[in-house]
Parts: C-alpha cells; sequence; structure tokens
C-alpha cells in the first residue's frame, strides 16, 4: 500500500525572507500524496504558493518546515539528497510556464532534448534517432532537431521541453502553469498529449494551474490552494460537482462560459446580488 | 525606522573605515617593497657622492631605517594627529603640497566630469530619438572609434597639431609664468587637456544612455503613454528619462574614479600642475608621505563614489524599496 | 450614421529580415457607438497589429498597404504623428494586454492617471485634476482612491492595476476603446471581476469598444458582435448568438470544440490539428485549408469570399457554397432550420 505512493508531502511550509523585518509565508502546511501514475491538479491565484510547493518538491527550495518523500526518501534531507542524487534528477523532471525562457536560446532543439541522457551517461553524442523518437512522440517531426528555440512557437518550446522531460524516462513529472502561456486552442492539443503520453509511460503527474477547465478535463485528484494553504483537495469530480471552500466555489464561478445568453444572465444575477 | 537608519549609515561608515585603513596598509608596504632610493627626491645628486655613513645618518633621520611595520605604526599614529610628514622632493609639508595642487586637479576633472555627464545624455537621447537615423549611426561609428584610441596617443596628436603646428594653443602647463590670475590664459591652457577628457569617456557613457534610452522605449508603458495621447518627447523626457536616471546616477558616481584616471595621464603628458602629475612624480621618486597622501585621496573619492552610487541604487529608485502586502480590495472577497 | 469607427480593405505588413510579414489582410469591420466588437484569434492571426495598425501605434518596420481608417466618417489613414497624438486618448484609447508591465514602474498611479487627464485638459489646476483622478478610480472601481493615489505600480496587484490602465485609457473620455486581451495575465477571478467592471463602464460610457481575445469563452459575456480572425483575415463575423449559436465557419468550430468547459465527460479534448500557417507567405487559395478537415480542393486553390449567411453574419468558407456538400456542424448552441 505505502509503495503505491510515490510523491508524499507533509506540512511542507516555506517562508521566503524579502528583508531584515518582511517575511511572506509563501506555503503554509501543505500536505497531499500522490499516487503512482496519477495526474494530481494543483490549482490556485498567481501568489498562492503552488509554484513554492512545485518547487520545493523539486529541491529547488529548500522548505522552512515540513518534508517531502519521493519514493519513501526524504529529499529535503541534505544528506539523503546527495546519497540518491542521480537517481533523484534523473526519474523527477520539471517543465516550466514560459519556455521561451526556461529554454537556453543559444543551443539546438536536438542538444537540449539531449541533454539528461548526457547527464545521466556522460556521452557526448546521443543516438539521434532517439531523439527523433522523443520529438516524434510529443508531435514534432524530424526537421525540429536543427532549430533553435526562437525559431519556434510557444506551443512548439513547450512540445520540445515536454520531449526533454520524458527522454530521461521520469517517475514523476511537475509541470508548473505548462500551458498557461499558450492559445486556447493550442492548450487543448497539450492537454491531450499530456493524457497520450501519461496513458503510454505511465509516469506520475503535478500539474500546477490556474485554470479550473483543463484542470477539470486532465486530471484523477485536485487540491485548490489560496493564500499558502491548501483549502481544498479531493478527486476532481468531487471538487468540481461538490466545491466545499468559499474560494473554490468562486473559481468554478470565474469559468467563462462561451454561451452569451448565459452570460448575460450571470452577469445580470450578480447585478441584483450586489 | 530611525534606528535602522543609524545602523544602515554605521554600517557604511565602518565599510569606509576599514576599506581606508586597508588602502594605506597595502600602499605603505608596496612602495617600500618596490625598488628605488627614496633619498634621490630628497638630495637629489648629492645622494651620488654621499658615503655609507652620511647615508645612514640621513635614513635614520627621514626615519627609513627601521622595520616597515613599525615605520607605519609611527605613520598612522602621526596622521590621527594631523601630521602626514614632509614631502622629500618640495621639503614642505604634503598637505601643503597637496593644497597648492588639488584646485587645478579639481577645476579640470570637476570641468571634465559635468561636461561628461551632460553630453553623455544629450547624446545618448538624440542617438535613441533618431534611433537607426543617420545622425544616430553617425555618432555611433565616430564615437566608437574615438573611444578606443588611447588618451596618451590622442594628447601627443593634439599637441602636435595645435601646439607644435599652428601654435594655437600652449602645450603644457596649466598658465604661462607670470601670469597666474589671468582667467584667460587658465583656459587656454585647460583646453587641449579637457578635450582629450572628454572626448575619451563622453562616447562611453553616451552608448550606455542610448541603450538603456532604448530599452525603456520599447516597454509596453510607452505604448500606453503613447495611446494615452502624449506626445514623444514628452513621453522621453519624463518617462524614460526618470526611469534611467537612477543607473545613470550610479554608474556615473562609479565613474567618478575611471574620469579621475584619466585625468592623471592626461595631466602627466600635458604637464598640468595637478594631483596627476604629483602623484606619477611621487610614485617615481619615492616620495613616500607625498605618495601616501595622494593615494588615500584618491581612494577615499572612489570608496566615496562607490557608496553613493550604492545609495543611490537603494534609496531613489521606488522599484528597489518592497513592500509587498496581497491587495486587500482582492483578499477580502472569499475570506 | 452611427458607424464610429470604419475599416475598409485594410492590409497592413511588417517588414523584417526574413521578408514581408502580411500581418492584416484586406480586412473590413464597423463599429457602432456602445457596441463591443470581439476580434478572436490564435495568437499571431494579426488581430492585436490590427488595433495598433488603426492607432498607429505600431513600430516603424509596419507600414499600412492598402485601404481606409474612417473615424466618424473621417479618413485617418495617412494621418501624421502630430496628428495623431491629438486622436489618441480623446478619440480612441487602448488597454493593453500586461498590467505589469504596461505602467512606469518609478511614477504614481495617481500620477500616471493625472498626466493622461492634464492632456485633455490643459487649463485644469491641481486640485481639479486631483478630483478627477479620484473619480476615475472610483469608475473603475478602485477602493480607497485618497489613498492608493500615493501608490506606486508595485503595490498593486494585477488586477488593480489593470484597472488603473484602464482608469488612464478614459481619462480623455474616448468615443472608441480598443482593449488588447485585457485579461489574459490575469487569474480566472481577477478576469471575471475585471470583465465585469469593464462591461459596466463600456455600457455608461456608451463607448464603441474594439474587444481582442484569444479565448471565446471570455468573450461570450462581453460582445455584442464577434470577428473571428485567422491569418490575418476575418473569417467570420456575426452578432454574439450567431458565433456562439450558429457558427459556419469550420475555423469557428474548432475553436469553440477546443474550449473544455464544453468537452463535458469526452476523453479527449477536440482540437484544432496543426499550427497556424507563416504570414510571410501566406498559402495560397484559403489559409486555413491545411487545417481544415472539410478542406475541398477549392480551398487549396482560390480564397474563398464572404459568403452572406444573414445581414449581419457573413463567413468567408467554400462550404457555404451552394454547390458544396452539406456537413454536419460538430458544435454549436441551438440550431433552427438549415
Amino acid at each position: 500500500m505505502e509503495n503505491d505512493i510515490i510523491l508524499d508531502v507533509q506540512h511542507l511550509s516555506h517562508v521566503f525572507r524579502l528583508n531584515r523585518k518582511t517575511k511572506v509565508k509563501a506555503v503554509n502546511d501543505v500536505s497531499f500524496r500522490i499516487k503512482k501514475g496519477e495526474i494530481y491538479g494543483l490549482v490556485g491565484e498567481s501568489g498562492s504558493g503552488k509554484s513554492t510547493v512545485a518547487r520545493c518538491v523539486m529541491n529547488i527550495y529548500k522548505p522552512s518546515g515540513g518534508e517531502v518523500f519521493y519514493k519513501g526518501i526524504p529529499v529535503c534531507k541534505n544528506r539523503e539528497f546527495q546519497k540518491n542524487r542521480k537517481m533523484l534528477q534523473m526519474t523527477r523532471q520539471m517543465i516550466f510556464q514560459d519556455s521561451a525562457s526556461s529554454l537556453n536560446p543559444g543551443i539546438k532543439v536536438r542538444d537540449i532534448v539531449a541533454e539528461p541522457l548526457r547527464i545521466q551517461s556522460r556521452k557526448i553524442r546521443t543516438d539521434k534517432r532517439e531523439i527523433e523518437k522523443q520529438l516524434e512522440m510529443v508531435g514534432l517531426d524530424g526537421s525540429y532537431l536543427e532549430k533553435y528555440p526562437y525559431e519556434l512557437s510557444g506551443g512548439q518550446r513547450q512540445r520540445v521541453a515536454i520531449a526533454r522531460a520524458l527522454l530521461a524516462k521520469p517517475d514523476l513529472i511537475v509541470a508548473d502553469e505548462p500551458i498557461a502561456s499558450l492559445d486556447v486552442s493550442i492548450q487543448a492539443q497539450m492537454v491531450n498529449l499530456f493524457r497520450k503520453l501519461q496513458k503510454e509511460q505511465g509516469f506520475s503527474f503535478l500539474f500546477i494551474a490556474h485554470d479550473l477547465s483543463m484542470v477539470r478535463f486532465l486530471c484523477d485528484r485536485t487540491g485548490v490552494m489560496y493564500h499558502g494553504g491548501l483549502v481544498e483537495e479531493g478527486t476532481t469530480k468531487d471538487v468540481f460537482s461538490h466545491p466545499e471552500h468559499k474560494y473554490t466555489k468562486a473559481l468554478l464561478e470565474a469559468i467563462p462560459v462561451p454561451d452569451p445568453r448565459e452570460e448575460r444572465n450571470r452577469r445580470v444575477m450578480k447585478c441584483n446580488e450586489g | 525606522m530611525r534606528g535602522e537608519q543609524v545602523l544602515y549609515y554605521g554600517k557604511k561608515l565602518l565599510i569606509f573605515i576599514i576599506s581606508v585603513w586597508v588602502l594605506s596598509l597595502v600602499t605603505f608596504y608596496v612602495s617600500r617593497l618596490a625598488p628605488g632610493d627614496p633619498l634621490i627626491s630628497y638630495y637629489g645628486e648629492r645622494v651620488e657622492k654621499m658615503s655609507p655613513e652620511e647615508r645612514e645618518w640621513a635614513e635614520e633621520k627621514m626615519g627609513l631605517n627601521e622595520k616597515i611595520s613599525v615605520q607605519y605604526a609611527r605613520w598612522i599614529r602621526q596622521a590621527f594627529h594631523g601630521n602626514f610628514g614632509i614631502s622629500y622632493k618640495y621639503k614642505m609639508d604634503v598637505l601643503e603640497v597637496l593644497k597648492s595642487r588639488i584646485g587645478n586637479t579639481l577645476v579640470l576633472g570637476g570641468i571634465g566630469f559635468l561636461v561628461i555627464f551632460f553630453g553623455s545624455l544629450f547624446l545618448g537621447v538624440v542617438c535613441a530619438w533618431k534611433e537607426g537615423g543617420w545622425t544616430d549611426r553617425m555618432i555611433c561609428k565616430v564615437g566608437t572609434v574615438i573611444s578606443c584610441v588611447p588618451e596618451f596617443w590622442l594628447a601627443l596628436v593634439l599637441i602636435l597639431v595645435f601646439s607644435v603646428s599652428l601654435r594655437w594653443l600652449p602645450s603644457s602647463g596649466a598658465y604661462a609664468v607670470g601670469r597666474e590670475n589671468n582667467i584667460m590664459d587658465r583656459i587656454v591652457h585647460m583646453i587641449l587637456p579637457l578635450t582629450v577628457i572628454v572626448t575619451e569617456h563622453l562616447w562611453y557613457y553616451g552608448y550606455m544612455i542610448r541603450n538603456k534610452m532604448l530599452d525603456e522605449i520599447r516597454a509596453e508603458y510607452v505604448l500606453l503613454a503613447k495611446a494615452k495621447g502624449m506626445k514623444k518627447s514628452r513621453i522621453m523626457l519624463f518617462h524614460c528619462m526618470r526611469n534611467i536616471m537612477p543607473a545613470y546616477l550610479s554608474i556615473m558616481a562609479i565613474s567618478v574614479a575611471h574620469i579621475m584616471g584619466g585625468t592623471y595621464v592626461v595631466e602627466t603628458v600635458f604637464s598640468y600642475p595637478g594631483i596627476g602629475t604629483l602623484a606619477y612624480e611621487s610614485a617615481r621618486y619615492k616620495d613616500y608621505n607625498l605618495l601616501m597622501v595622494v593615494s588615500l585621496l584618491s581612494g577615499i573619492i572612489v570608496i566615496v563614489c562607490n557608496m553613493a552610487a550604492q545609495i543611490i541604487n537603494e534609496r531613489i529608485d521606488p522599484r528597489i524599496r518592497i513592500s509587498r502586502q496581497p491587495d486587500m480590495q482582492e483578499v477580502r472577497e472569499y475570506e | 450614421m452611427n458607424e464610429l469607427l470604419k475599416a475598409e480593405h485594410l492590409s497592413v505588413s511588417f517588414f523584417t529580415d526574413a521578408g514581408e510579414v502580411e500581418a492584416v489582410r484586406d480586412v473590413s469591420f464597423t463599429v457602432e457607438k456602445g457596441e463591443v466588437l470581439a476580434i478572436v484569434g490564435e495568437s499571431g492571426c494579426g488581430k492585436s497589429a490590427l488595433c495598433k495598425s488603426i492607432m498607429k501605434l505600431l513600430p516603424k518596420t509596419a507600414k499600412i498597404k492598402s485601404g481606409k481608417i474612417l473615424v466618424n466618417g473621417a479618413d485617418i489613414t495617412d494621418y501624421t504623428e502630430k496628428n495623431m497624438s491629438r486622436l489618441r486618448g480623446e478619440l480612441f484609447s487602448m488597454v493593453f494586454q500586461d498590467p505589469m508591465t504596461s505602467l512606469n514602474p518609478t511614477i504614481t498611479v495617481g500620477k500616471q492617471i493625472g498626466e493622461a487627464v492634464r492632456i485633455h485638459n490643459k487649463k485644469m489646476s491641481r486640485g481639479q485634476i486631483r478630483k478627477r483622478v479620484i473619480e476615475l478610480m472610483q469608475l473603475v472601481e478602485i477602493d480607497r482612491p485618497e489613498e492608493r493615489i500615493r501608490q506606486y505600480p508595485h503595490e498593486f496587484s494585477g488586477g488593480m492595476r489593470q484597472r488603473a490602465v484602464m482608469a488612464i485609457a478614459l481619462a480623455g473620455d474616448p468615443k472608441i476603446l480598443f482593449a488588447d486581451e485585457p485579461t489574459t495575465a490575469l487569474d480566472v477571478t481577477i478576469q471575471a471581476q475585471i470583465l465585469d467592471v469593464f462591461r459596466r463602464i463600456q455600457k455608461k460610457m456608451e463607448m464603441a469598444t474594439v474587444f481582442i481575445s484569444h479565448d471565446l469563452g471570455v468573450v461570450a459575456g462581453v460582445a455584442d458582435r464577434v470577428a473571428v480572425m485567422y491569418a490575418g483575415k476575418i473569417v467570420e463575423i456575426g452578432t454574439a448568438e450567431e458565433i456562439f449559436y450558429d457558427p459556419r465557419h469550420p475555423y469557428t468550430w474548432g475553436l469553440l470544440q477546443s474550449l473544455p468547459i464544453l468537452a463535458g465527460e469526452k476523453e479527449w479534448l477536440p482540437t484544432l490539428p496543426g499550427m497556424p500557417p507563416t504570414l510571410i507567405h501566406p498559402p495560397k487559395g484559403d489559409a486555413f485549408a491545411e487545417r481544415n478537415v472539410y478542406a475541398m480542393r477549392i480551398d487549396y486553390e482560390k480564397e474563398p469570399p464572404m459568403f452572406r449567411v444573414t445581414d449581419t453574419h457573413y463567413a468567408a468558407t467554400w462550404l457555404l457554397d451552394e454547390r458544396a456538400p452539406k456537413v454536419k456542424v460538430p458544435t454549436g448552441g441551438q440550431r433552427d432550420g438549415e
């Protein structure tokens, strides 16, 4: 039973010190678990601490309280982290929101994708066919191998970032708002892609977003963050059909509906209430 | 808040004192370890004819035969009482020597600095205004070429052209003999050195202004300012300029040292009687006391300017003064 | 005549090192007083360039190649920068996408709004300007304006900044407002607030508004009419009801389908395959043909004209030609008749 859980976040807190006097509690006592092969959605507005959680999970920040267990290893303990460094680096991968700045602009796509392998095996030249296969999996053909990130559109760049993350055959992917800066139509493509890849490869997925509608479609379970705390958690179905917290309700209500008459009625209702 | 500010400036002061002390220590040791005979500057030619006994006596009189650490301790003790010793070469109090020269350097360097300060601003803004036009391209090209020419070489070329060939301008000194109080004469003597100082540094800072300005012009708030009906000139002067000012001021504060170094070189080439020539001579003739004072003075100016730059950066720009609180209007609604 | 803004066969190109980018190709539309026209399309379809070209806010590399812009019946296509700056703010104004960058970080919000006020009322005294700034801040529903007038942009949250930007845009009582993805950079809940404020003000001031978005969901609550843009062209235009309940262009179908809220319990989101074409050398025929599952041979050869559906509803697709086979429309709310 215990082995089923790949990521166990317990009472995680993180405080940012702006200067000597001001401290900001970005994350406050957050606990959740992700099972093997599960897609977990973490939603909340900007500044709610969801990205900080992701960074603590990935050892980018050192949390000021609590513990993160990955496959049973307390990764926030420095000694444990050092002992398992290689494994942790390979089997956990991250995808960022802004692929324009998270991909090195001076490196070709083939080298970006091959990078995790190089870290792993110290091979300078990786098998071209393998990279091509990887790109195909995310829907890009071989012609993209020799391109630079700036020659790609936002959606294509994000695909490259995904290909890079997948090459290491990770067990956990953490994606910090991977679709927020894309067009709605491209967002749909990406969400389908995530779903397909997850089915094929069976990795666990921590999906961070501020847009509820995509989370509803993609995730098995959902946690809602508000002001540093996890205010609601459950299966996506439950959260969306019976929201408990006021903020979750507000989030759900705020999703725009592509129906002019309904939208107008909603607006009228709101005016009457206020 | 008051206590915090006292702490802030107290810290700065402490750093300042430590820096000056380290500087004096290093200068003291390095100058004494370097080869050369300090007696030459005091006795001149006579040193060559001195017997070993006479030499020993002279060294003892000047306190040069003790260990360096002892010499340093004595120097610092006297310095605290305002006694920096005498200059070997000029045979008078080093402060007096300094006093007679500092005015010239301040005037030359100061005017140079002001011209560079405003000239760079002007050139940078003009280039940014006419970005890509021929004015911009011309200024950029000429400026880059000129700022690559070494100072001493440019100085020599100017002397050759304007003093030797054309005989329009004097090639050295701050004034002609006997015309010390003639302002016109002093101005004429200043033209060539000033030209060298300004041309060497002008474009370096002008180019920086131009690029910073262009960054600002591309910012989205300029588009909004345009959309609300502001004219380009107003946007550039009131919005863009304001935003680059903190960065420019702090860089210009650091540049004081840069320009001062340039002034020293120029003074030496033009034999202009200022601190620069003094620094050069004192180092060359091992006039220890004078060297100490000149390097300390220069060092203090550099340190003070750097600190000013830092303070400007931290205090003037509102972006750096962080105070982030959640926006209450938006928060309230779900709690 | 109510047509405040009219664009006739407008074409705008950017001249870059890589070649001529035809960002806007032969676009015509009108906006009436008090009406909101939404322009919807993917990024790079030219919707933003279209608005900026009307306000002449494009960089020097861009040129209006052909067509006319009429404001209140007057042709402003060839206006100089000097004349334009007189019109901006007073006749038309603009709200930008990213409130984080569209305010000057070193000047207080109050001053930035006040500046906009003063441009249009040069004789106002300091006290009058302050009063007007506070009025504007109240109009965009910023709480405690007397206090916030002294604050810098970084002390404002994203939503509050966008309100401040709106206040600036409204300072000169513009007749026409361009809103370039004003809520895209904001959180969903804040987006809803801003859209509410926006709609209220728009109704109150009866501005003609051009609202740009890539999200059809956002547009539904705001727009009176919707224009769908693809590869620099308007491919479908109609009232909001017509576009949402009776869309005729396959691209509009695709856009609507890819909204996850309409996907329900489906396993896969329906998507538009592929990417929009580059506008350096736009493809021959219908630019959308390559991504169009209903494409016919003629789509690759000849550009479709605007077919009339109703007096207010037009779409540029060969599917509306009487010789075309009838296809089952995959999306849209209610469809009567057909």
